[in-house]
């Protein structure tokens, strides 16, 4: 089984799925590794530097940086599934509507994701938490809407391909429901393209949110998120203290860097599948 | 594998020099003496010919003197326009525009208008032009930011003389003088006020006055350039630099850029977070001054914030000391009042016996404790502070809090709004629905704490964000603003004080001195709390170094 996978992704393929098996842990079991209340400090242990007690210090509230950084996983996690998964289900439901019934239903499906497309994501973002306020799952929804046509156009195309082969026109003319050949036959074979895509619209969602949390629009003080983090750190930057900063910048970096990588291997082995 | 175990070496290497390698790296905090505090600069020994200054704070959304109503548009206003009395760096309010004013009773103010003063036009200022000034802050057409309170006190502003003019008010009130220091005193042309139309105040249009500067060109969401008044009409007080160019530069890292390269001279309220670095420039200084500022915690009248038990027990269980030192690098003293510290301009020994016997900021969690046995809310409701999110100082304020909170079972969360919309929350009282409370960075518009009391504690004041009303209160304000004397004022004044602070409508938590940065280039400028009314840049010159 590891053998295939390293054969499948290769050494630094191996790399960032371990980086994301240990963000995704972290995640998962911060409640019981992280050592302090990610939101409780007091100024009085502010700035304090790397020890036993405090692995990576205190930030300016005085704040564990290690048990921020875990818990920070969980919503620098939570916010890209939501886009990733909303943008999934919809994107692809919109793309196969789309491509099935074909004719105006496609041509008026693809002027509305035309018209998504005009909004820029941040802004589209910015637009919805200035009417339902601040919050993550404002933020993700908005960006999860701004995604949906990317997706869709995305799959669309590759289905469209699909929709006139041998194996979808055969079952059809045979008299089989639009719906059970689209689950039984289609989804299989457009599915390496869905996860490829959701892998790499993980790793934008997960920057995006970073900067919608950074500008105080997603994730609110005194939660823990990588993004609000660095945030937070630009005055400790500023006086010399720049592990808040830069160690949550490390973990957006490397987490959207392996997710890209994974994601580019999954997509490029799905590829040489087809063609094979 | 050579090549991962350097990895695994440059990685643990980074993660030291980032954290810091041992518990000693906590922040100097420097103590601040309140009797240290700077009333100036060392003054200005040459003329220059250019400056540059910032607005920390931003762009003013306008010069007009009766929309000049928060720091970015005082800073500036304050070196265009001159009001009937100026405010110097002392707190000591000295005629301006007006030559003199009598005062008969507390409910009567006349003021002989000084003659020989002349517009940057060259038109002659005259006593029409006073009484056109101060009616535009009763005119509703006009849109004053200053209208309410004080200014619904005046009865009438009258010509009584070729040049005099005087103010009667419908109630006594001895502080009325003091605010013609304040744009509700300020003098503008009324020709040109009444040419300029809707543009009066904005970057077309501008503003006509008489102050030591003009406005030169105003590039939005740049800069503004003043430019010296050579036909000034008092030569001692002349402005020293021909031009200074005011940018706006908000962002803590570019203001700590622009001022240790020398990109910038100068500035007033520079941001907390670059005080560690402009502490260690070599090409200037971080003057600390005299303040009549105070950071509190507003309460709207909502949830477990609305008792005043909880108010209390809160006040006592924060350590404001530590906030002082920390969050504010000690450039803030630990507030025990709703008065700043030294916020006076009479009645000094009187106001400090009163400050005395306030109890002291010590924390007190035991005592935190039993006050909270007399809370008749339910002190389970979170309590939630609102903070403009893009100042992330106050969410470190609202931790601190929030732990001491902690230690006698309450609990207090930050909850950070844009500034656009944080900005509602003290002229909107929808916006403030919902919430419990709020911070603010607060200050005196004159050096007298009866003024300042009665904004916050006064039944319908400016600053009563929360119905808050005692029939003994608004007696003795009503009883201060009537004194005979400045002496009787003060007694006064600490009685109030003493029972504001038993209800505690807002909980001071830091008294902020002036934080101010000037390259070794420059020197003059005022060190007190008088930037926002007193035209400092007059002041500002070369240093000769």
């Amino acid at each position: 089984m590891m053998a295939r996978i390293f054969d499948r992704m290769g050494v630094l393929g191996c790399i960032a799925i371990g980086f994301i098996g240990i963000v995704l842990l972290a995640a998962l079991f911060a409640p019981w590794i992280a050592p302090f209340d990610p939101t409780v400090g007091s100024v009085t242990q502010r700035y304090l530097g790397s020890s036993a007690v405090h692995l990576l210090g205190t930030d300016q509230a005085g704040r564990d940086i290690f048990s921020r950084l875990l818990w920070g996983a969980r919503s620098s996690l939570t916010g890209p599934i939501i886009v990733v998964v909303v943008t999934a289900i919809f994107g692809t439901g919109i793309a196969l509507i789309a491509v099935w019934w074909g004719g105006l239903v496609d041509a008026g499906l693809s002027r509305v994701l035309d018209l998504l497309f005009a909004f820029p994501n941040l802004l589209l973002a910015m637009l919805a938490i200035a009417v339902f306020g601040p919050s993550l799952t404002t933020a993700a929804l908005a960006l999860a809407i701004a995604y949906i046509p990317y997706t869709a156009r995305v799959i669309r195309s590759q289905a469209m391909r699909e929709r006139n082969l041998p194996y979808i026109r055969s079952p059809q003319l045979q008299g089989i429901s639009g719906t059970v050949i689209t689950m039984r036959h289609l989804m299989p074979n457009i599915a390496p393209l869905i996860i490829t895509g959701a892998t790499i619209n993980f790793g934008f969602a997960m920057i995006e949110l970073a900067a919608l949390s950074f500008l105080g629009l997603g994730v609110q003080p005194p939660e823990a998120d990588w993004g609000l983090m660095i945030s937070n750190g630009q005055q400790s930057l500023l006086n010399g203290y720049p592990a808040e900063s830069i160690l949550a910048g490390l973990c957006i970096v490397i987490t959207v860097a392996s997710l890209g990588y994974v994601g580019e291997r999954l997509g490029g082995r799905a590829a040489a599948g087809r063609k094979a | 594998m050579k090549q991962k175990k350097k990895a695994v070496a440059v990685l643990a290497v980074l993660a030291l020099a980032l954290t810091g390698c041992s518990a000693g790296a906590t922040t100097a905090t420097p103590g601040l003496a309140i009797n240290d505090l700077l009333v100036t600069t060392p003054a200005a020994t040459g003329d220059l010919a250019l400056a540059t200054w910032n607005l920390p704070m931003g762009e003013p959304a306008s010069l007009d003197p009766i929309k000049a109503f928060n720091y970015p548009e005082n800073t500036v206003v304050a070196n265009l326009c001159e009001g009937l009395m100026q405010l110097q760096p002392d707190y000591t309010i000295t005629p301006g525009l007006a030559e003199k004013v009598v005062s008969p009773n507390a409910s009567t103010f006349v003021y002989t208008i000084r003659q020989g003063v002349t517009f940057w036009d060259g038109t002659a200022m005259t006593a029409d032009d006073v009484v056109f000034s101060l009616n535009r802050q009763l005119n509703p057409d006009e849109g004053s930011y200053w209208a309410g309170g004080l200014v619904n006190n005046i009865a009438s502003i009258t010509k009584t003389g070729d040049w005099e003019v005087t103010v009667a008010l419908t109630k006594p009130d001895s502080t009325f003088n003091s605010y013609m220091v304040t744009p509700v005193g300020n003098v503008v042309s009324q020709a040109f006020r009444e040419a300029a139309g809707e543009n009066f105040g904005t970057p077309t249009g501008k503003v006509m006055c008489t102050g030591p500067f003009s406005v030169g060109d105003w590039n939005q969401g740049q800069s503004i350039s003043l430019m010296r008044n050579d036909s000034y009409w008092n030569p001692t007080k002349m402005a020293k630099t021909a031009q200074i160019d005011i940018n706006f530069i908000v962002d803590s890292a570019a203001i700590a850029n622009a001022l240790t390269t020398g990109a910038i001279d100068g500035s007033y309220d520079v941001p907390l977070g670059a005080i560690t670095a402009l502490k260690g420039a070599t090409n200037g200084t971080l003057y600390l001054g005299r303040s009549t500022q105070l950071v509190a915690i507003i309460g709207t009248g909502n949830g477990a914030f609305a008792d005043p038990a909880v108010r209390q027990a809160l006040m006592m269980a924060t350590d404001r000391d530590a906030i002082a030192a920390t969050v504010f690098e000690g450039t803030a003293t630990a507030s025990s009042s709703l008065v700043p510290n030294n916020g006076w301009s009479y009645g000094a020994s009187t106001f400090e016996k009163g400050r005395a016997a306030l109890p002291a900021s010590t924390v007190d969690i035991a005592g935190a404790k039993k006050v909270l046995e007399g809370a008749t809310v339910d002190i389970t409701q979170t309590i939630k502070i609102v903070y403009p999110s893009e100042r992330t100082y106050y969410a470190d304020i609202i931790s601190e809090i929030a732990n001491g909170a902690r230690s006698i079972g309450l609990t207090v969360e930050p909850e950070g709004v844009p500034s656009a919309q944080f900005g509602a929350f003290f002229s909107d009282s929808a916006a403030r629905a919902g919430h419990d409370a709020f911070v603010t960075n607060n200050y005196m518009d004159v050096p007298d704490p009866l003024a300042f009391l009665r904004t916050i504690v006064g039944t319908g004041g400016s600053q009563n964000y929360n119905g808050f009303s005692n029939a003994k209160i608004d007696g003795l304000l009503d009883q201060a603003a009537a004194a005979a004397t400045d002496d009787e004022r003060a007694t006064i004044v600490n009685e109030i004080q003493a029972l504001a602070m038993a209800e505690l409508p807002w909980i001071p938590i830091v008294d902020p001195s002036v934080r101010l940065f000037m390259s070794d280039r420059v020197t003059g400028v005022p060190a007190s709390f008088v930037y926002l009314y007193y035209p400092w840049a007059a002041d500002l010159g070369a240093s000769g170094k």
